[in-house]
């Protein structure tokens, strides 16, 4: 990779302009039976805003438990997490969920869209649940726009069924935009979709985070994808080995 | 936006929610017709009591109610009174038409044998009027140009073993005491439908009755309304004329008298309610079963939802809501159904044999009532709703990140 790259440690944070994300000693355990895995290893990470990170390693080193807690999916077992700001632990399931959909976009492998809801439906839905929802105008003006720029205006009225892998990320990518979130995380966004689709998916990602200045944060596997992202977290066995900015 | 994806969300297993829908459709229809048919039943018994024996409503002379049984003779209403009673009805609303009563006991003396029996004293030309219910079966009905001719019931002629045309003697004592005999003639023989009614009366002319009683007085004026469901409110206005008549007298109407019509009521509202419970249980556990394998199929999707920001209650609510539909779609289909079946049965009629201490068998029809079938539509759509609040909660609780990793 020709890249510059410099190995950023724990204190990197000091550097960091403005916080949106903020791991201090975040631990995951899981319990399988007698079984005990621990999936994150005391992690401090900052990620400052508008920045677009990915999130690598192998299978099992923890990628998607670390997107989980900074998408408030899931409570750490120790430490603390901050969010654009809030204290998550402090807050109850329905503040967190809150959260998720004033401030959290979420792009996922699986696409995840409401099969009986249509591509307009789908990316109009997150605006419902926010607490003061916008009127249906404005919310059918707020999904025109967004499909607009995101070139799928055409499938408004399309269900997922009707729609191909990159199709239908769009329309994921679409829905998780609609709220102008502060962050997005996409967890492996573009291993459904063949090589070609998958760059343009995060071609399209990157755009968007140029443009909105939102904050990115995605895993992957995939390398080639690796060198769009300007700072890569590099994880193993549930522990940051890394974190590389150019 | 939730309703319409609770919609379309019940319809994406065509064949489940299909079977869901018939068993709560069902149901419902069933309700509907049950219902139905023992409101029917209710119905003929109640016209039965009323047309058959009580009227409506029965004024009495103030005492007469609570002291009759032991002093029958004692709260009469005189001749003077009785015209005066049918002025004031006259003018009332609902009221149709009244008559005079007189009860009495005594014996019939026929080819040697001794029957016991009750006498009516009744307006023999209204008679017919006040007693469509019952019916002829040998001879004819009373007549005022034969002020000594009588009908009996089925079971009191069989006793004496008399018929129609055939003369008897009546005994009895009069008011103060005193005997008095008189002969009369069968002129025929009635059915009123309730055993124990045919066993024992016999009609006879009111004068014919005042004059073996060495009377000028009755005991009780009957009142026919234009509908029974006008009783109460003829009774409040019949009430208030009689206060401002300043008239010495109290009422009753018919389910005051008519026990065993309340008693069948009773019984068959027990009935009713048990088929409402065991209908409410196969409409739960249908649905109970239809959204639990819905949100299996959905697991994944119900995680994505809550991932994005929806709340538990929304995910809960959510889920009730179908519930909600289906209730709605089930309820709607059955009271159709219900309606629509119900009205064939009526056109073609069940045979029924003749209910409990009835004497008649009868054709039975399904009478649509409002109440039932909304009652019916109620349950389907409040089984259906509580069906769905524990699959719903079960949704609601899931873990985030299980869900999302569910396949």
């Amino acid at each position: 990779m020709r890249i510059l790259m410099r190995e950023i440690d724990d204190r990197q944070s000091a550097l960091v302009a403005e916080s949106v994300v903020s791991l201090r000693g975040v631990t995951k355990i899981f319990h399988a039976g007698k079984a005990r895995v621990v999936a994150l290893k005391k992690i401090s990470l900052e990620i400052g805003a508008g920045e677009f990170a990915a999130v690598v390693g192998p299978s099992g080193s923890g990628k998607t438990t670390l997107l989980n807690l900074i998408g408030c999916l899931d409570q750490p077992d120790s430490g603390s997490i901050v969010i654009d700001g809030l204290e998550v632990e402090r807050l109850s399931s329905r503040a967190l969920a809150s959260l998720r959909a004033e401030k959290i976009g979420l792009i996922f492998q699986n696409f995840n869209l409401i099969p009986v809801l249509s591509v307009g439906e789908n990316v109009e839905y997150p605006l419902l649940l926010r607490s003061r929802p916008p009127d249906k105008g404005k919310r059918r003006w707020m999904v025109e726009e967004i499909l607009v720029e995101l070139g799928i205006e055409s499938l408004i009225d399309r269900r997922p069924n009707e729609l191909s892998g990159g199709q239908c990320q769009r329309a994921a990518i679409a829905r998780a935009l609609i709220t102008r979130p502060r962050i997005v995380l996409a967890d492996e966004p573009t291993s459904s979709l063949d090589s070609r689709t998958g760059a343009s998916i995060l071609e399209l990602m990157k755009s968007l985070n140029r443009q909105r200045g939102v904050t990115f944060i995605f895993s992957t596997h995939d390398l080639k994808l690796v060198e769009m992202a300007d700072r890569v977290i590099e994880m193993c066995d549930g522990e940051i080995q890394g974190s590389l900015s150019w | 936006m939730q309703l319409k994806l609770a919609c379309r969300n019940i319809f994406r297993n065509r064949r489940r929610t299909t079977l869901t829908l018939l068993a709560i459709s069902f149901g419902c229809a069933s309700l509907i017709i049950n219902g139905g048919i023992i409101y029917f039943i209710f119905r003929g018994l109640r016209e039965d009591a009323i047309h058959g024996r009580y009227g409506h409503v029965q004024i009495y002379k103030r005492g007469y109610i609570e002291k009759h049984q032991a002093q029958p003779f004692d709260h009469m209403i005189s001749n003077a009174e009785f015209e005066e009673i049918k002025l004031m009805l006259g003018g009332l609303s609902h009221v149709e038409e009244a008559t005079g009563r007189l009860e009495f006991a005594g014996l019939m003396s026929y080819g040697g044998k001794n029957v016991s029996f009750l006498g009516y004293g009744v307006e023999a030309d209204k008679d017919t009027r006040f007693n469509t219910m019952l019916s002829i079966v040998e001879g004819e009905g009373l007549s005022a140009q034969e002020p000594r001719g009588v009908i009996l019931g089925k079971g009191l002629a069989a006793r004496l073993q008399i018929r129609a045309g055939d003369f008897a003697t009546l005994l009895m004592n009069t008011h103060d005491g005193d005997y008095n005999a008189v002969d009369v003639r069968v002129r025929g023989i009635f059915e009123g439908g309730l055993k124990e009614f045919d066993d024992w009366v016999m009609k006879i002319p009111l004068e014919k009755a005042q004059e073996l009683l060495a009377l000028n007085e009755i005991q009780s004026v009957v009142v026919l309304l234009d509908k029974t469901e006008n009783t109460e409110a003829a009774k409040e206005l019949l009430l208030d004329a009689v206060a401002r008549r300043n008239l010495d007298l109290e009422m009753t109407t018919w389910p005051e008298h008519a026990l065993f019509y309340n008693q069948v009521v009773s019984m068959f509202g027990k009935e009713l309610d048990v088929v409402k419970v065991i209908i409410s249980i196969i409409v739960i556990l249908s649905i109970i079963n239809s959204l639990t394998m819905s949100i299996y199929e959905r697991t994944r999707e119900i995680g994505a939802i809550m991932a994005i920001g929806a709340p538990r209650s929304k995910v809960l609510r959510m889920f009730v809501l179908e519930g909600l539909v289906f209730g709605v779609i089930g309820g709607l289909i059955g009271v159709v159904a219900g309606i629509g079946i119900g009205s064939v049965i009526s056109y073609i009629g069940i045979p029924m044999p003749p209910p409990p201490a009835s004497t008649r068998p009868f054709i039975a029809q399904v009478d649509i009532i409002p109440a039932v079938v909304f009652s019916s539509f109620l349950i389907a759509v409040s089984s259906s709703v509580l069906a769905s609040i524990y699959p719903a909660y079960r949704a609601s609780r899931l873990r985030i990140v299980d869900a999302l990793r569910y396949v």
